[in-house]
């Protein structure tokens, strides 16, 4: 079965919660469209981390060679990056 | 002048042009939060900002208070080429212990030998494409500018997020032959799995600085890339971005390296030597030479507790205390610790820094910090349940006494500007937590 974006959504979201500096913040209500690293949400090295437990978490590798990980760094980009690895 | 670009030609021909016209400059590191860009135009006053539009108003300067001005309308001075061995080049704004901006103030003599020993050192070429990625406001970059720009390099700024985050893409992109940063930068590109043969192929030389360069740094560089050179380097920003050097190929580096790789020898003109330690191998790193600054921004006090002077080669010279502990093993340098990391429990001198060492050796990188006189040994990316196993292989490292009471597992260690990790903010945790770490994972407690 093909990912939708809501169900990526819901994976990306609970990988942040765990990668997140601040683990008091609601990442439901984060926007979208915020960047999480120049937002500090994430440091560099969590940001990987959290990328990389996406992959494991939905099974889809992002190829890290050919795509530019920091235009990842917002939900919205990163769902749509990992949708479109998918083959959707 | 204060220079309030980010990584472009701009910025650079502000640092030319501020020198080639007599001034002095201090860069602002746009990527500090804004009480930080404050502080640092508050302090150094100065008669011009150069700047980009947008990045006025978070020095509070209101739009009353600017009077734009056109470069094609400023009157072209002629170029001083006279000085005086003790005129300012530039003052580097660093983090002081008390919050408030420390400016490192670096003479034009100082620049001017740091800048002939790279030239030579690096063995820069016109074909050279040298990387420009440590942010402006960090001496690095100081490397990066001069040398490219005065060896007849091409510069190339790093400033696009990705670039900066995993610069595979960029190396390869822009056929770079020179890279320099600090280490951790290896890290990010390890985690994304970019530390390739074929990611490194155009670069001939990687240079390092400002935090440790780790064995398993250097392993992953020769296994991608058997045929290059990397440097280490060692300097605080007090004695000109660097003032020692290691050479390291894949046929010697495994002689320079023990928990972290060697320091390297003192560049031609600089003395380093060890004082205040047991023996004269082991001790606080103590700088003397041209590269040594004129002290700290009109602030005398500090100034006279970090600086100095010694007679040499016939000349009255600056000195320098770094805070840095290092010891000499063989004939190599190593760095230890800083001087404030060492604390007493239950009598014993304990360095944190060697607990942080037994735990790289164990295989995790890890912080440790003292708070309310227990140590803390945060974890980066360990699940709770492997830190007992951590702690009983430390104990075959560590006296018991050195052992933290608690540890705890982090996603990530906090990181400062430099991307060193950074204590005060995990001791900040403790403290907002009391009892219940925010931003960690339950803590395993030693029992």
């Amino acid at each position: 079965m093909q990912p939708s974006y809501d169900g990526i959504r819901s994976i990306v979201l609970d990988a942040l919660k765990t990668h997140c500096l601040d683990r008091a913040l609601d990442v439901g209500a984060l926007d979208a469209h915020v960047d999480l690293l120049q937002a500090g949400v994430l440091d560099s090295f969590g940001f990987l981390d959290f990328v990389e437990d996406v992959q494991q978490r939905t099974g889809i590798s992002l190829d890290l060679e050919q795509v530019d990980v920091g235009e990842l760094a917002t939900i919205d980009k990163l769902i749509r990056g990992v949708l479109c690895a998918s083959g959707k | 002048m204060l220079i309030n670009l980010p990584q472009c030609a701009e910025a650079y021909a502000a640092m030319f042009g501020a020198l080639m016209a007599g001034g002095i400059y201090a860069p602002n590191n746009l990527s500090a939060p804004a009480i930080r860009q404050r502080g640092v135009h508050e302090a150094f006053e100065p008669d011009a900002v150069v700047a980009a539009e947008g990045t006025l108003d978070v020095l509070g300067i209101g739009p009353t208070d600017r009077r734009w001005v056109s470069l094609s309308d400023l009157p072209a001075p002629l170029p001083r080429r006279v000085w005086a061995a003790d005129d300012l080049a530039y003052v580097m704004f660093t983090s002081g212990s008390t919050g408030a901006p420390k400016g490192v103030m670096v003479a034009r003599e100082g620049l001017a030998h740091f800048i002939d020993w790279a030239l030579l050192a690096m063995d820069v070429r016109r074909t050279d494409r040298w990387s420009q990625h440590p942010n402006l406001g960090f001496d690095l970059s100081v490397l990066d500018i001069y040398g490219a720009l005065c060896g007849g390099a091409t510069l190339v700024p790093l400033s696009r997020q990705g670039d900066r985050l995993t610069p595979a893409a960029a190396i390869r992109r822009h056929k770079l032959t020179i890279w320099n940063s600090v280490p951790s930068v290896v890290d990010l590109m390890l985690r994304a799995r970019q530390v390739t043969a074929q990611n490194l192929e155009t670069l001939r030389l990687l240079t390092f600085c400002g935090e440790p360069l780790l064995p398993a740094h250097l392993e992953a560089i020769f296994a991608a890339r058997p045929d290059v050179v990397v440097h280490n380097t060692y300097g605080p920003t007090e004695a000109t971005v660097s003032c020692t050097l290691v050479r390291l190929t894949e046929a010697n580096y495994r002689d320079a390296c023990r928990a972290s790789v060697a320091l390297g020898d003192p560049i031609p003109g600089m003395d380093v030597w060890l004082a205040g330690g047991e023996s004269d191998n082991e001790g606080e790193v103590m700088i003397c030479g041209p590269q040594v600054a004129r002290g700290y921004w009109r602030d005398p006090q500090r100034t006279a507790a970090a600086f100095g002077e010694a007679q040499r080669a016939g000349r009255i010279m600056p000195t320098y205390r770094t805070g840095d502990r290092a010891a000499r093993n063989g004939r190599h340098l190593f760095f230890l610790e800083r001087v404030d990391r060492q604390v007493k429990i239950l009598g014993h001198r304990v360095e944190l820094g060697e607990i942080d060492a037994a735990l790289r050796a164990c295989g995790a990188a890890a912080c440790t910090v003292l708070w309310q006189g227990e140590l803390h040994a945060f974890v980066e990316g360990t699940p709770s349940a492997v830190l007992a196993d951590l702690r009983a292989a430390l104990a075959a490292r560590l006296p018991t006494y050195a052992i933290p009471a608690h540890f705890h597992s982090i996603a990530a260690l906090p990181r400062n500007l430099n991307d060193k990790a950074d204590a005060g903010a995990l001791i900040a945790q403790l403290v907002a937590g009391a009892g219940g770490v925010t931003g960690a994972q339950p803590e395993y407690q030693a029992g």
